[in-house]
């Protein structure tokens, strides 16, 4: 049976790992990155993880797939607002409905923008699912219960509360680190037993899991983590004690990665990936307040100036609310998007814009962008400002931003108000880096072998491939072949498919009633459902 | 599972269509709430919906009645935040009045 096993460490970079191989501390991973093939991964334009783990299961960039961020932006009222990512806002399959296809078997865990989950030949939890939705949100229905009664299964570990992560992933207070590290820590080994249970007892062809609990640390917790930053002289008795707990959070990864790698067997392909690498911040950019002071935004006048670390509004409160917008013509309301949106003010819903006067104003606004200087380093703080179109070219890039920014640090933008347009951090954080990780090994994969970077929808044709499938021909990655012994590649070729993958979402709302309705019966033939 | 996307309804399938929803969403929450979901049911002090979960009762709305754009912060939100009440007829009366044909959905 062609099966593989696809471990997604969210965020994670070999910046951070190749010293931790080196000290013994991830042996399993070292071993796998011995026996196969290693090279960093390029993610998405904008390193987010709704974008780029959707192109990872899509093979579509997201001008094709259609996320663009944890939230979609919908300009239909008076003023923007925005709506958290779905399933339905992919537009395109992802594998695991393209295993379903072939009556394949899939195991997917905690990957974004996967509820409400479809139905499919498989077992799923989506990620980022808050408490109280977690049993609805699990597929096949009764699966929460089957999962409940798994010796060591505690499934309270794994939703997520959505406004203490967004908290915890600006600012950590000191008294509040130790738990954090903590919960991921369990929260880890809770994945690994659902996905042990599973593996152990289903058909499986492809089983997939991530562990974001690498990007939740690096976070707020790189100094503790980055063998750069790391000043063991300087530190306190509480970071000593911080980075041990983080160092065991790796160790204890480490050895869920051998227990799953153990299970697949040896005849798995495995793949270790993230979606995009990590590296530290030193500075925040107020984009709205730079925004203001050029006269392209307007502050309501009770907007509160953010606390120090900030890049959200407090609490869950969207920054719609802190503008004025009869006067604000471009804006960025989450930072995770580094985008910035124009609009007319006062024009309200349907209003079609001119297309010479949108690019006049993003040009001003890139322009401008250009010159920002951090006060006190005197180095440009915006690399780029990129217009949707060489961003995300695709057919769904009229849902992006017009402008998404790189920053010179690859951090997050601010969209909170500030006395300044540029601010350095007290602490060094964690930010996003392009260049993620890339580890592969199994039947047939060369060992030892460094390669050249690859991007992030290159995976999604190793995975097909891995489970025996062709690979669709509207996928936009490449066939890797290069990390196979060419013999044994020679006796286990590749196969593309001459037509697109089947079954693309509808853009209204995703999979229509009749194909939902196709999917339920034929799982129920197989006996998946009741 | 959300049950599948229906289209557009009349005032009554639209209000039954919303107590559905919310009698799947909160059937295995801890709540002393024992009576039936009806119009003049309210969603945080009855219910006990917090932001998180209004967040998702739109993702559910828009599942079921396969529809996206809606503006639904002119009935959910006050000054940046969620409303501190709200009854099932709001909903109810808030989609009936977008989602016919003519309306901003």
């Amino acid at each position: 049976m062609n099966r593989t096993l696809l471990l997604g460490l969210d965020g994670a970079t070999f910046a951070v790992l190749d010293p931790l191989m080196d000290r013994g501390l991830m042996p399993s991973l070292k071993a796998l990155v011995r026996g196969g093939a290693r090279s960093d991964l390029m993610s998405t334009v904008n390193p987010l993880t709704p974008l780029a783990w959707t192109s990872l299961i899509t093979g579509r960039t997201p001008g094709h797939h259609g996320i663009f961020d944890f939230v979609r932006v919908e300009q239909t009222g008076e003023y923007p607002t925005f709506r958290l990512s779905t399933s339905s806002d992919i537009r395109c399959p992802t594998v695991w409905s393209m295993l379903t296809e072939r009556d394949l078997v899939s195991v997917s865990m905690n990957f974004p923008v996967m509820f409400p989950p479809r139905p499919f030949n498989g077992f799923m939890i989506p990620g980022f699912v808050p408490r109280r939705h977690l049993q609805r949100a699990m597929f096949p229905p009764g699966l929460h219960a089957r999962l409940s009664g798994v010796p060591g299964v505690e499934l309270k570990e794994l939703p997520v509360d959505f406004e203490e992560e967004r908290r915890s992933v600006q600012v950590l207070e000191a008294e509040r680190q130790e738990e954090w590290v903590r919960f991921h820590i369990r929260r880890e080994r809770q994945w690994f037993l659902v996905m042990k249970h599973l593996m152990e007892t289903e058909p499986w062809s492809l089983a997939a899991v991530i562990f974001d609990g690498v990007d939740k640390l690096q976070h707020t917790l790189w100094r503790h983590i980055d063998e750069n930053c790391w000043v063991e002289a300087k530190a306190t008795a509480h970071d000593r004690m911080i980075r041990q707990l983080c160092l065991d959070y790796f160790r204890q990864l480490d050895d869920l990665i051998a227990g799953l790698v153990a299970i697949a067997g040896p005849e798995a392909r495995v793949i270790v990936t993230s979606d995009h690498g990590f590296g530290p911040s030193d500075e925040i950019f107020y984009v709205n307040t730079w925004l203001a002071e050029n006269g392209f935004l307007a502050w309501r006048a009770d907007a509160p100036i953010a606390a120090d670390g900030f890049i959200n509004p407090d609490g869950m409160k969207s920054a719609a609310y802190l503008f004025d917008w009869s006067k604000t013509r471009a804006y960025s309301l989450t930072p995770g998007s580094n985008g910035i949106y124009l609009r007319e003010p006062g024009a309200g819903a349907g209003y079609q814009a001119d297309p010479a006067r949108v690019r006049a104003l993003r040009q001003e606004i890139r322009a401008g962008l250009l010159q920002v200087v951090n006060p006190k380093t005197g180095e440009k703080v915006v690399r780029d400002a990129l217009e949707r179109e060489e961003a995300y070219p695709g057919p769904h890039n009229h849902l992006a931003a017009d402008l998404t920014l790189r920053l010179r640090d690859h951090g997050f933008v601010s969209v909170t108000r500030s006395e300044s347009v540029v601010k350095v951090r007290r602490d060094i954080a964690g930010a996003h880096r392009p260049n993620g990780i890339f580890v592969a090994s199994g039947p047939g994969v060369r060992q030892g072998l460094l390669l050249p970077p690859l991007q992030i929808v290159d995976v999604s044709p190793l995975l097909m491939h891995g489970v025996g499938l062709p690979i669709p021909a509207d996928f936009e990655g490449r066939f890797a072949g290069e990390i196979f012994d060419p013999q044994w590649l020679a006796a286990h070729p590749a196969q593309h498919t001459g037509a697109a993958a089947p079954a693309a979402l509808s853009e209204e709302s995703g999979m229509d009633e009749e194909g939902e309705a196709t999917v339920m019966e034929r799982l129920r033939s197989l006996g998946y459902i009741e | 599972m959300d049950t599948p996307s229906m289209g557009i309804a009349d005032p009554g399938s639209i209000e039954k269509g919303v107590i559905e929803i919310l009698e799947e969403m909160t059937k295995e929450w801890d709540t002393e709430f024992s009576g039936r979901i009806g119009p003049d049911t309210r969603l945080m002090q009855d219910l006990t919906l917090e932001s998180i979960d209004i967040v998702m009762l739109i993702v559910a709305i828009e599942e079921r009645f396969g529809t996206k754009g809606l503006p639904f912060d002119t009935l959910l939100m006050e000054d940046g935040r969620y409303v501190e009440e709200l009854k099932v007829a709001q909903i109810a009366g808030f989609l009936t009045t977008h989602l016919k044909p003519g309306g901003q959905a």
